[in-house]
C-alpha cells in the first residue's frame, strides 16, 4: 500500500471541535434582524378537498405578520424529474395525507404563530382513503391522482437471461416473501428552514437541512417562478440525513412565501411530532422471491417482485422501487435474473429513500441461502463464497465490475466473529446468523451526476477549495480537504473549504447518489491536481528544474533530484500574480455510467455500465431469544464491508456503526402505526421506538480494500451498503436460535412468541 | 412576564421570562446559548441536557423560572480557557462526533456520568447514556470515547494527588 501523508489515516474531522463545544450553527440555531416564526396548519384528513379556507381571524391576530394559503401560489407542481411532478408544496385543491400543509403563519413568536393557527378555518370535503398499497391498487379503490391508474406509479420489469427456461432446468425452487414497516429515518435536527427575502433585490437567502442545494434551489426556482440566480441555499451544519432530505419540502417553500409576503426573514422550526409526520418516511415493502437451483447448489435464477407503499407524493420513492434491484445486482453471479417493481400511492407520509434500498430484498434472498444450503446440506458460508461476484466479471446488463471483494469479506468476518466454533455449537435460544449485501455508486442522474471543484491560493500559500458538496454529518468536508491536502502535499489546516452554497461552489450531485467520495472527491483530485500543475510550471522558470523533477510537499516546490533546490508556494502564487496569471485549479469529474439516461429510466437503462462501480460486504450477528418474553437481545455484530481504500478509517467505522445501529433498530424495533383513519400514532421517538445506547451493542468492523481503478485513491463508496448485512444476519441468527423464519418486521417480542406458539402447535 | 436571575457557566444573567417558557427556550432564544437543542420537546432525545447543580437535566422539561438559583452548565460552559475538556477531546479524537447534534448533550450526559462514577464498565456507560439519542454513530465511538475519557481524568486526579 502507497504511503500517503493524509490520506488513509485516522484524521479527526476539521468540524469535529466546533460541534463539541456547541459552537456548530445548525438551521434552527440561526438568528437573522427582525427574524419572524412560521408555522403550518395541517390537515387532519387523509384525503379530503379544500372546499374553503377562512384566514381572516388569523389575519387580525396582533403579532401576525402574514398568512398565505394554497389560493396564493403558483400553480406550478413540485416534482424530482419533470416526468414526476405531482405535489403542490402547499395544497391547492386536495390534501392527500393527515399533515399536509394546507396554510401557513408567520408571527412575531411561536406562541403568536400557534395561536393563528387556531384561528384558521378551513371546510373540507371527506373522500375515502386507502392505507397500503395492496388496497391501493384494486379496481375502484380511491384514486389520490388524477394521471394515475390505480395508482400504480411507476411499475416496470427487468430481465436478462431466460428466468422460465432456467426454472424447469432446476431441480429445487424456493419461493419465499417479507414485509415490513414503515419507519422514518430519525435525523436527529428536527427539520427547520430559514428564509431571508430581499425586496430591494428581489434575491431569496435560504438555509435548511438538505442532500443537494442545487436540487433545492432548482425546485424552489421552479414553484415559485423566481430565476435561478435569485436564489441562493447557503452551507449550514446538517443533523443527519439517511436518504430523507432527498427533495425540498413545505417547510422551505413555506418559509420562502412568507418571508416575501412579510419582506421579514422567517424561520420554519418543525416540531419533532411534525418530523415525524410530514417530512419523508422510507418505504414499506412486500418482497416475493423464487429461486432456482441445482441439487448441488448451482443457483440459475431468481425471480422478485417488490410492491412499494410509497405514500401521498412521489418524492424519491419512485426510485427506490428499482434501487433495491441495482444495489443488489452485483452481489451474486446470477445468469438469469427477473425483477418487477411496483409502487404504490396511498394516503399516508410520502415515502423517499433510505440508505441501503434493498434492505429488505437482501433479507430475503439471504434466508433463501440459508433454506438452500440447509435443505441440500450444504455449508452457506461456501454457497455464498461459491456464487460471490469478483473482480473482472461483466454482469448480465453488460456492467463491468472494476473492484469487488465480497469472498474476501465473508472470510474475514468469518474468521474474527468464531463462526466456524459457534455455528451450531450454541446454547438454546443463542444464534448466529451471516448476512451479505453490496451497493452501487453512482445512478444515471443525466447531468446533475457532474461534480466541479476549483482550488485557489492565497498569497501566503494557503488555498480554498470550492466544492458543491454537502455533509449531513458523514463527514464529506473532511475528506475534501484530506484529498486536497495529499494531492497539494499541504496541512489540512492550511486549506479553506467553501462548499455547498449555490452561489459560491459549482454543480455537485448531493449526497443521495452515493458520490461524495467517488464523484465529489474525483472533482477535488482533478482541481488540486491542475492547482498543483500550474505551481510546478512557473516554479520550473523560477528555479530552474525540469518537470519531472519537480516535487509540491510541506508548502515547498522543490526538486526531486536535490530537495534544497526549491521555493516556497506562496512565492509562485505571488509571481504567477505578477505574471499576469494566477494559480486557480479547476476539476470537474462525471463518472462513466450511462448518464445521458435519467432518474426515472432504471428499468428502460437496461444495459452498459448501470454503476460505476460496487461495494459489498459480509455481517454476523450473534444474538440471544428469550423465549419466555421474546425478546431479541443482539449480543455480536461483526461487519467486514467494502468501500475501496478507505480514505478516513475513523470515519467509515463511524458511518458503517451508525447504519448498523440503524438497521438494528429497523429489524426489531421500528415501526409506524396509523389509525383507521390515517392519523400517525407514532408520532415521537418514544412511541417510533428508535434505539438507544443500550439497545446496541458493540459493532465490531473490518475494512476490506479492493483498490479502485477510478476511485479517488481507490476509494469507492461507504455510506449506502453501510449495516446491510446486519438485517439479514439478524434474521438468519434468530432462525438459528429457535428455528423460525420471521418474515415479518419489526421482529417485536410479540412477533416471536407468535411464531413460538405456532411451532409448538404445529410440532 | 417575570424577572429572573440565572446562573450559567459561570456567569449571572437578569432575563425577563414568561412562567411557561422552559429552560431549553430561555437559553437558546434569549441568551443565544445554541450548543442545547431542540431534539423533540418532551423528553425522549437528551438533546436539550444540561447540568443543573450537577446533574444532568432535560431543559425541554425544566421552567426556566425554576432554574433559578441553581448552578447551571451547558456545553458552552465545558472548554476552560480555550482547553477542551478530556471527555469533549475524547470524542473528538475517537470519532464519536459525526453530525453533531447530539453531541452537547450527549457530552453533558457523559460528564453527570463520570462525575458519579468515576471508572465505569462499558455496560454502565451504555445504560448510563441511554438517556441521550444518536442516529448517526450507532453509538460504538462514544461509549468508547467515555471509556478513554475516564482514563484520562483518572490519570489527572492522580497526578493531581
Amino acid at each position: 500500500m502507497k504511503d500517503y501523508s493524509v490520506i488513509g489515516k485516522r484524521v479527526v474531522g476539521i468540524d469535529k471541535i466546533k460541534k463539541v463545544t456547541g459552537a456548530a450553527k445548525f438551521t434552527a440555531d440561526l438568528f437573522l434582524p427582525g427574524m419572524l416564526h412560521g408555522k403550518a396548519l395541517r390537515s387532519p384528513y387523509a384525503h379530503a378537498r379544500i372546499v374553503k379556507i377562512d384566514t381572516s381571524q388569523a389575519e387580525k391576530l396582533p403579532g401576525v405578520r402574514a398568512v398565505i394559503t394554497g389560493r396564493e401560489i403558483p400553480r406550478v407542481k413540485f416534482g424530482l424529474t419533470k416526468d414526476i411532478r405531482d405535489q403542490y408544496l402547499l395544497a391547492i385543491d386536495k390534501v392527500r395525507y393527515v399533515g399536509e400543509e394546507v396554510a401557513a403563519v408567520a408571527a412575531i413568536d411561536e406562541d403568536i404563530a400557534e395561536e393563528a393557527l387556531s384561528l384558521i378555518k378551513v371546510e373540507y370535503e371527506e373522500l375515502p382513503a386507502v392505507f397500503d398499497a395492496e388496497s391501493a391498487m384494486k379496481e375502484g379503490a380511491p384514486q389520490l391522482h388524477d394521471h394515475v391508474e390505480r395508482n400504480i406509479s411507476p411499475q416496470g420489469v427487468i430481465h436478462f437471461g431466460d428466468v422460465d427456461k432456467a426454472f424447469a432446468e432446476c431441480d429445487h425452487i424456493y419461493e419465499d416473501r417479507v414485509a415490513d414497516a414503515k419507519v422514518s429515518h430519525g435525523q436527529m435536527e428536527p427539520y427547520t428552514a430559514l428564509a431571508a427575502y430581499d425586496p430591494a433585490s428581489g434575491s431569496l437567502d435560504m438555509w435548511a437541512p438538505n442532500q443537494s442545494p442545487f436540487t433545492r434551489r432548482r425546485a424552489l426556482s421552479n414553484v415559485l417562478q423566481m430565476p435561478v440566480v435569485k436564489i441562493r441555499y447557503h452551507n449550514v451544519h446538517m443533523g443527519g440525513a439517511f436518504g430523507g432530505l432527498s427533495d425540498p419540502f413545505p417547510a422551505e417553500f413555506i418559509a420562502a412565501l412568507l418571508s416575501i409576503k412579510s419582506k421579514r426573514p422567517v424561520r420554519v422550526a418543525y416540531s419533532r411530532e411534525e418530523t415525524l409526520i410530514a417530512i419523508r418516511h422510507w418505504p414499506s415493502v412486500v418482497v416475493e422471491m423464487k429461486v432456482g437451483v441445482k441439487r448441488d447448489g448451482t443457483i440459475l435464477a431468481k425471480d422478485c417482485k417488490l410492491t412499494l407503499d410509497g405514500g401521498a407524493y412521489m418524492s424519491s420513492s419512485g426510485l427506490a422501487a428499482f434501487q433495491s434491484y441495482m444495489h443488489l445486482e452485483a452481489l451474486y453471479r446470477l445468469p438469469n435474473v427477473r425483477y418487477e417493481g411496483i409502487r404504490a400511492y396511498t394516503n399516508k407520509t410520502p415515502s423517499s429513500m433510505h440508505r441501503l434500498q434493498a434492505y429488505q430484498l437482501a433479507i430475503l434472498e439471504e434466508m433463501i441461502l440459508e433454506r438452500i444450503a440447509q435443505d441440500l446440506g450444504l455449508d452457506s458460508v461456501e454457497l455464498r463464497k461459491q456464487h460471490a461476484t469478483q473482480t473482472g466479471d461483466i454482469l448480465p446488463s453488460g456492467t463491468h465490475i472494476t473492484s469487488f471483494a465480497l469472498r474476501e469479506c465473508i472470510d474475514k468476518v468469518v474468521a474474527v466473529s468464531g463462526w466456524r466454533e459457534k455455528k451450531g455449537k450454541l446454547p438454546p435460544g443463542h444464534g448466529i446468523g451471516i448476512g451479505c449485501s453490496g451497493s452501487y455508486t453512482g445512478f444515471a442522474m443525466g447531468f446533475r451526476l457532474n461534480s466541479s471543484a476549483l482550488v485557489k491560493f492565497n498569497e501566503d500559500g494557503s488555498c480554498s477549495v470550492f466544492s458543491g458538496c454537502i455533509d449531513n454529518g458523514q463527514g464529506n468536508e473532511s475528506m475534501l480537504i484530506q484529498i486536497a491536502a495529499e494531492v497539494l502535499g499541504m496541512p489540512m489546516e492550511n486549506i479553506e473549504l467553501i462548499a455547498g452554497d449555490t452561489a459560491l461552489t459549482p454543480q455537485d450531485p448531493g449526497t443521495y447518489s452515493m458520490t461524495a467520495a467517488f464523484v465529489s472527491g474525483n472533482a477535488v483530485r482533478l482541481a488540486a491536481a491542475d492547482a498543483k500543475q500550474q505551481i510546478m510550471e512557473i516554479a520550473m522558470s523560477m528555479i530552474g528544474v525540469p518537470a519531472n523533477d519537480l516535487e509540491v510537499k510541506e508548502g515547498r516546490v522543490f526538486a526531486k533530484s536535490s530537495p534544497e533546490k526549491g521555493i516556497r508556494i506562496e512565492s509562485v502564487v505571488r509571481e504567477a500574480w505578477r505574471r499576469g496569471t494566477a494559480v486557480q485549479g479547476r476539476g470537474s469529474y462525471t463518472p462513466p455510467a450511462i448518464s445521458e439516461h435519467g432518474w426515472a429510466d432504471q428499468t428502460t437503462a437496461t444495459r452498459g455500465q448501470r454503476g460505476i462501480t460496487y461495494t459489498d460486504g459480509a455481517t454476523v450477528a450473534e444474538v440471544e431469544v428469550d423465549q419466555e418474553t421474546g425478546v431479541v437481545k443482539v449480543l455480536n455484530v461483526w461487519q467486514a464491508y467494502d468501500c475501496g481504500f478507505a480514505l478516513n478509517p475513523m470515519a467509515v467505522e463511524g458511518q458503517w456503526q451508525g447504519a448498523a445501529g440503524q438497521m438494528l433498530g429497523r429489524t426489531l424495533f421500528e415501526k409506524h402505526t396509523w389509525d383507521e383513519k390515517g392519523r400517525l400514532i407514532t408520532d415521537s421517538f418514544l412511541d417510533f421506538r428508535m434505539p438507544r445506547s443500550s439497545d446496541i451493542p458493540k459493532v465490531n468492523t473490518f475494512i476490506v480494500e479492493p483498490i479502485d481503478p477510478r476511485g479517488p485513491f481507490g476509494a469507492k463508496e461507504v455510506g449506502i451498503n453501510a449495516g446491510g448485512g446486519v438485517g439479514p444476519a439478524i434474521v438468519n441468527a434468530i432462525h438459528d436460535a429457535i428455528g423460525i423464519w420471521i418474515k415479518e418486521f419489526p421482529i417485536t417480542p410479540e412477533k416471536v412468541l407468535a411464531a413460538l406458539e405456532e411451532k409448538e402447535g404445529g410440532a | 412576564m417575570k424577572q429572573v436571575s440565572l446562573t450559567v457557566n459561570g456567569e449571572v444573567y437578569e432575563v425577563a421570562v414568561e412562567p411557561w417558557w422552559t429552560l431549553l427556550e430561555v437559553l437558546r432564544e434569549k441568551l443565544y446559548l445554541t450548543g442545547a437543542k431542540r431534539g423533540c420537546d418532551r423528553g425522549d432525545c437528551g438533546a436539550c441536557t444540561v447540568l443543573i447543580d450537577g446533574k444532568a437535566k432535560l431543559s425541554c422539561l425544566t421552567l426556566a423560572v425554576k432554574a433559578q438559583g441553581k448552578e447551571i452548565l451547558t456545553v458552552e460552559g465545558l472548554t476552560r480557557d480555550e482547553e477542551l475538556h478530556p471527555i469533549q477531546r475524547a470524542f473528538v479524537e475517537q470519532g464519536a462526533v459525526q453530525c453533531g447534534f447530539c453531541t452537547p448533550g450527549m457530552v453533558l450526559a457523559a460528564k453527570a456520568l463520570l462525575d458519579r462514577n468515576p471508572t465505569p464498565s462499558e455496560e454502565e456507560v451504555s445504560e448510563g447514556l441511554s438517556g441521550n439519542l444518536c442516529r448517526c454513530t450507532g453509538y460504538t465511538k462514544i461509549i468508547e470515547a467515555v471509556l478513554v475519557a475516564s482514563e484520562t481524568m483518572e490519570r489527572r486526579q492522580e497526578t493531581a494527588k
